[in-house]
Formats: C-alpha cells, structure tokens, sequence
C-alpha cells in the first residue's frame, strides 16, 4: 500500500510581507493618481485580505463584496496616508473595521456560506490523524468539520474571533496584531487565550 | 505531555482546515479588475451637491416614513373630528328655493305624465335611476312644509287644476295631457 502523499498547508498568505520598498513606490505612484501601481497592491494583497474578511463572516459573499470595499476605500484614502505604519498593516486595519461595523449590523442572522475545501486537505496528516477515526469517509468527515469549525468560531465574541484569525490562522505576530487593532499586547494574548479555552469548548468532541 | 498543551495542539492543527477554504476558482484572476472598474466608475462620476447627499442618506427614511404617518393620521382625525362636530348643512328653510327645484324637476314631459310612473319626486325626464337623488317615494327635503300636500307646494295653475297620475305598476293611466 503506498504510503499517502505528504502535503502541506497551502503557502502561508498570511505571513505578512512587512513593508517591502515596493510597497513604498507603489503607494507614492498611487498616490500619484497611478491606477497601474494600485492593481499591483490589491494582487498583492487581495488573498489575505479577502481571508481575513471570510474567516470572520463565514460568508463568501459577504467578504468577496467587503474585500472590494476595502479596496476601493484604501484607494480614496490614499492620498491622507502619510507612511507612518506599513501599508500592509493600514489596509488591514481598513478591512478588519469594515468587517466589524458589517458585523454588527448583521447579528441577527447566522447563516453560512462557506468557500469549498482545497482537495489537498484530504491529504493533510495533521487533518488525516483527526477525521480518520470519524468515518471512512474523509471528505464527508472534513465536511462535517469544517461547518462545525466554522459555527464554532461564529460563537466567539467578535473581538476573540479576529484574533484566533489574524494568529491562529493568518499567523499575524502578536505586536501586528496589536498595532492592527489598536490596542495593547497583553489584550491580544488574553484574548487569545480566552477565545482557544472557548473553542475546545465548542469543539470537545473532535480534539479528544 | 500536558494534557492542555495537547488539546491546544489539536485545535491548532484543526484550525490549518481554515486555511483549505478556497473562493470559486478564478475568484483572485477577476477580482482587480472589479476593484478597478468600481474605482474608475466612481472617478468618472460627478460628485453629489450636499443636498443630495443629505437627502439620499439611508437615515432619513424612517423619519420621513414616521413623519409622513403622523401626518396623515393627524388629518384623518380632524376630519373626523370636524364630521362629527355637527357641521352638516341644515335643510333649506327658505321656500323660494324648493320652489325653484320644483319647478326645474316639473318639465312638460313629466307634468303629462308621460314618464311611467310620472312622480314628481325630484326624478328629471330622462335622468336613470342612480341620478335621482331621493328615492322616488321620499319627497325632497324643505320641498313641502310639513302637513302639506303636493298640490300646497306647487303653485302654478295648470298643476294644481289636475289631479295626480295615478300609476299602475309603471303605467300611467288617465293622466289628461297637459298643455
């Protein structure tokens, strides 16, 4: 029997890139009026933005709309950007506060509609060693695992759930986080903290 | 191991799931190009004078829809109000008027009887039914005084000399004709 193909997680977008010189000519072109420069950016960051978004509304839709309005409200604001932080680091925290204001004007409902799994996540041996004494079936079991993960996280307060986002899956670094966010270091880890008890709470069944 | 720290390892090893979850294929080729068709629609477009921003914003319609309730509630209560109030026009008292009526209603055509049923009950030559503003057996009001008859109300002479048609189910029989 061969032995499964060993594969790994999709290439980390959510290292962040830190604030390349790049990203300095390319927002003083924009600034300039150069959309060519702009469409440049939002390639670079498009796959990170419109993540983070998605990990937190647990809706493609939603977050494929808001990652445009993200955008498009950078680019108006652009020529207020003085450069003080790192572009990356501004036009996340552009997208993080559309997505909070987006969230609370629409508690009320909680449906999902969730992006389809990568097929290489069936390969995965992290995700192999916990679904394959759940059923034979392991597109069914990372299915299943999949909106249970998701209803999980949507229990968190807002604020825990960007944070478990921008670290547990963006792997953000607590100190971006903080200056994303604007708040001190020592939250984002308790809230980290606070917001992992939860989800083993939720999530008992799979991590025994 | 920590039991703790083993638990924190699973989550985290399910949380990698999260990372599988991928847009539609092509979602990331088209996207720019949608960003940058919004911004050039949006750079084309003139800019709102300040009125119409203000009356366009979402926040206002609510108000206005209240506003509007208030406001038409507030009417129909007062006209309510002023129905109710007594108000209603009183009958003529002045009997020049009914007399005029009288003799408006009182064409050739009706006084011969011709008509069937030639009644002098406000009932115009010619006019159907759902024109007659009193049934036809109700006398219109402030036409007689109370206690008169029909020939007390009327006073020309060529009326008064003749008696009433008499009307057999819709017909007129031995009305003379009058001249």
């Amino acid at each position: 029997m061969p032995a499964p193909a060993t594969v790994t997680p999709p290439p980390r977008t959510d290292v962040p890139p830190g604030d390349t010189p790049e990203d300095a000519t390319l927002v003083r072109r924009a600034q300039a009026g150069d959309l060519e420069a702009f469409d440049v950016l939002v390639r670079r960051y498009q796959e990170r933005i419109y993540s983070v978004i998605y990990h937190m509304t647990a809706h493609h839709e939603d977050a494929a709309d808001l990652a445009q309005e993200a955008f498009v409200r950078a680019y108006r604001a652009l020529p207020g950007f003085k450069q003080e932080s790192s572009f990356f680091t501004w036009l996340y925290r552009i997208a993080v506060n559309l997505t909070l204001n987006f969230l609370k004007q629409r508690r009320q409902r909680g449906q999902m509609s969730l992006d389809d799994l990568d097929l290489q996540a069936e390969n995965d041996p992290d995700l192999v060693a916990l679904v394959s004494d759940k059923t034979p079936r392991r597109d069914v079991a990372l299915r299943e695992l999949q909106e249970r993960l998701n209803a999980a996280l949507l229990k968190l307060s807002e604020p825990h759930r960007m944070v478990v986002t921008l670290h547990d899956i963006q792997g953000l670094r607590h100190e971006q986080i903080a200056e994303i966010l604007k708040c001190n270091v020592g939250t984002v880890r308790s809230r980290l903290h606070y917001a992992r008890q939860q989800l083993q709470a939720y999530l008992a069944d799979w991590l025994r | 191991m920590d039991p703790e720290r083993e638990q924190f390892d699973n989550l985290r090893r399910l949380l990698v799931l999260k990372r599988y979850e991928v847009p539609p294929p092509g979602f990331f080729e088209a996207f720019p190009d949608r960003v940058r068709a919004r911004i050039v629609a949006e750079t084309r477009s003139p800019a709102r004078p300040w009125w119409a921003r203000w009356v366009a914003w979402p926040g206002w319609r609510p108000a206005l829809s209240g506003a509007c309730a208030v406001l038409a509630g507030g009417l129909l209560i007062w006209q309510f109000g002023a129905r109710s109030g007594g108000t209603v026009a009183p009958a003529p008292t002045d009997r020049a008027t009914p007399a005029r009526w009288a003799e408006s209603s009182l064409t050739p055509a009706t006084a011969s009887g011709s008509l069937p049923g030639g009644s002098l009950a406000g009932r115009r030559a010619g006019a159907p039914p759902w024109m007659n503003p009193w049934p036809a057996s109700a006398a219109p009001p402030g036409l007689f005084a109370p206690g008169a008859g029909l020939r007390g109300a009327l006073t020309p002479a060529a009326v008064t000399s003749h008696a009433p048609a008499v009307t057999v189910t819709g017909l007129n029989l031995g009305t003379p004709p009058l001249r």
